[in-house]
């Protein structure tokens, strides 16, 4: 015999030994202690994801505060990030304020989903000298080489870009979104200018843009949408230019689109000699502008197309409000 | 959980509480703690019922809980325990040698709880070591050696018990 089943027999005697009685499991109690411990392991496992939810989010949200405010230490930094979560800029709104810097002053800003622009003129009217700003959304500049690092903006990385013929810096204003800017005319060299007028780009709140005019519809057709909003910044000798910027796309650069189409108002009116009517109202009607001179007006309707047709049709659809 | 499932839970419980007592007694050998590891097992199944009704084998499947919860619960330190005011009424027993089932009975109980668990399961339920390895979730080489360690233990403890129950043994089936 084998050993462990000689050794097994020792058991024998417990063999058929059987518990006594009815017992005391009570198959109810279990059940109702059974129900209270899913309730529980449930009511524990909504709390356990709501914590590591929390765990997760939190610190991240924390994190990216932290990591985000020393670059940029204004309340409104956060904002244009904000709305860059849906998709770019809002066309209506402006999504930085300008100074004046490095000897130029602020002269256009042109507003954009994938850009704005703003031109600078040199603060010295003698001086044919400006300067581009061109913001980009994110995702829509990619990340210039990183040859040759400027001193940061804003505590941001800059760089300098090779080519044209002033200096150009680029730098990262937000995560992934790059900003740009380029001296414009004869001896603007000077790379500490560029990075002066950089630093004076600050993202700020969201700042609608006032369009003291209407447009009729229907006059461009149903594949032309306002793509941004052009406005001057008023100062001496230099006039409140407002207009709404078409196009069939929104522009991705600093350069206008071959479809854009502009329409807007001027105060005070310019010194044009009309020397046409158009619906009765004398205009100045060049290649690439009209300028609709209303009598007794203190403001000129002008735009700006590729066809005269469509030029005149616009200036006659515009409505000021008062 | 669901009426149907409940129900069926139920229909399950009551079939196998016999069989579930008879396996808790044989690795408690105390009617009130066998009768508290068969409440914490059927209550662990209602909790895990929608799951356990998905196994290959379900009777496999209860026994195995019903053997974590005698393994665990023996982890457990003194503090766990409930300490009784009054001893339980002793109870009739029924067989003939009543003397040798106490001593047994009594040895087994001191045998460490895993060698304890393998033996009730492999000489007293007849399980096969494949079966017994799955249940308690080790190797069927582990569950030959708690085998050996578990009687060898038992032998120990037996003393001149086990000396008697040898000497049966040899009258019954001639020498070794």
């Amino acid at each position: 015999m084998d050993p462990v089943e000689r050794d097994a027999r020792l058991l024998d005697p417990l063999r058929g030994d059987e518990p006594h009685g009815p017992g005391r499991v009570d198959l109810a109690r279990a059940i109702r202690a059974g129900r209270r411990r899913r309730r529980t392991r449930r009511a524990a496992t909504i709390a356990a994801a709501a914590a590591a939810t929390l765990a997760v989010f939190v610190p991240t949200t924390i994190l990216a505060h932290l990591a985000r405010s020393p670059a940029e230490p204004a309340a409104p930094l956060s904002t244009p990030a904000a709305r860059l979560q849906e998709g770019g800029f809002d066309v209506m709104t402006r999504a930085f304020v300008v100074g004046s810097a490095g000897g130029f002053t602020p002269d256009r800003y042109e507003t954009g989903r994938h850009r704005q622009v703003i031109e600078l003129r040199s603060a010295d009217p003698a001086r044919r000298a400006g300067a581009v700003i061109t913001m980009y959304a994110p995702g829509r500049y990619p990340a210039p080489p990183r040859t040759d690092p400027a001193p940061s903006v804003g505590d941001r990385p800059a760089y300098w870009l090779p080519g044209g013929t002033g200096a150009v810096i680029a730098w990262e204003w937000a995560p992934g979104a790059w900003g740009t800017v380029a001296l414009t005319g004869p001896g603007v060299t000077d790379r500490a200018v560029a990075q002066r007028v950089a630093q004076s780009v600050l993202p700020q709140a969201s700042r609608p843009v006032a369009v003291p005019f209407t447009v009729g519809p229907g006059v461009l057709g149903g594949r032309y949408r306002v793509v941004g909003v052009s406005g001057s910044y008023p100062g001496q000798g230099v006039p409140e230019r407002t207009s709404l910027v078409y196009g069939t796309r929104d522009p991705s650069g600093p350069s206008a689109d071959a479809d854009r189409v502009e329409v807007g108002v001027l105060r005070p009116r310019p010194a044009a000699t009309p020397g046409a009517r158009i619906g009765g109202v004398p205009a100045a009607v060049s290649r690439d502008e009209i300028v609709l001179l209303p009598p007794g007006g203190a403001y000129a309707i002008f735009a700006r197309a590729a066809r005269e047709d469509t030029m005149r049709a616009l200036v006659q659809a515009v409505t000021v409000t008062p | 959980m669901s009426p149907d499932d409940e129900r069926d839970y139920v229909a399950y419980v009551t079939a196998r509480l016999p069989s579930l007592r008879r396996l808790a007694y044989n690795l408690c050998r105390d009617e009130h703690r066998a009768d508290d590891l068969v409440q914490n097992t059927i209550t662990r199944l209602y909790v895990h019922w929608t799951r356990s009704r998905e196994a290959n084998d379900l009777h496999r499947y209860v026994d195995k809980m019903l053997v974590r919860c005698f393994l665990n619960d023996q982890r457990l330190g003194w503090w766990t325990r409930v300490r009784l005011t009054a001893r339980p009424a002793e109870l009739p027993v029924a067989g003939a040698d009543l003397e040798t089932r106490a001593v047994v009975q009594a040895a087994l109980a001191l045998v460490p709880p895993r060698q304890r668990a393998v033996l009730v399961l492999r000489f007293l339920c007849d399980l096969p070591v494949t079966e017994i390895a799955e249940l308690l979730g080790c190797s069927e080489g582990n569950v030959k050696s708690q085998t050996a360690r578990g009687l060898a233990r038992l032998r120990e403890l037996l003393g001149r018990g086990a000396n008697r129950l040898e000497e049966e043994e040899v009258a019954r089936y001639g020498s070794r």
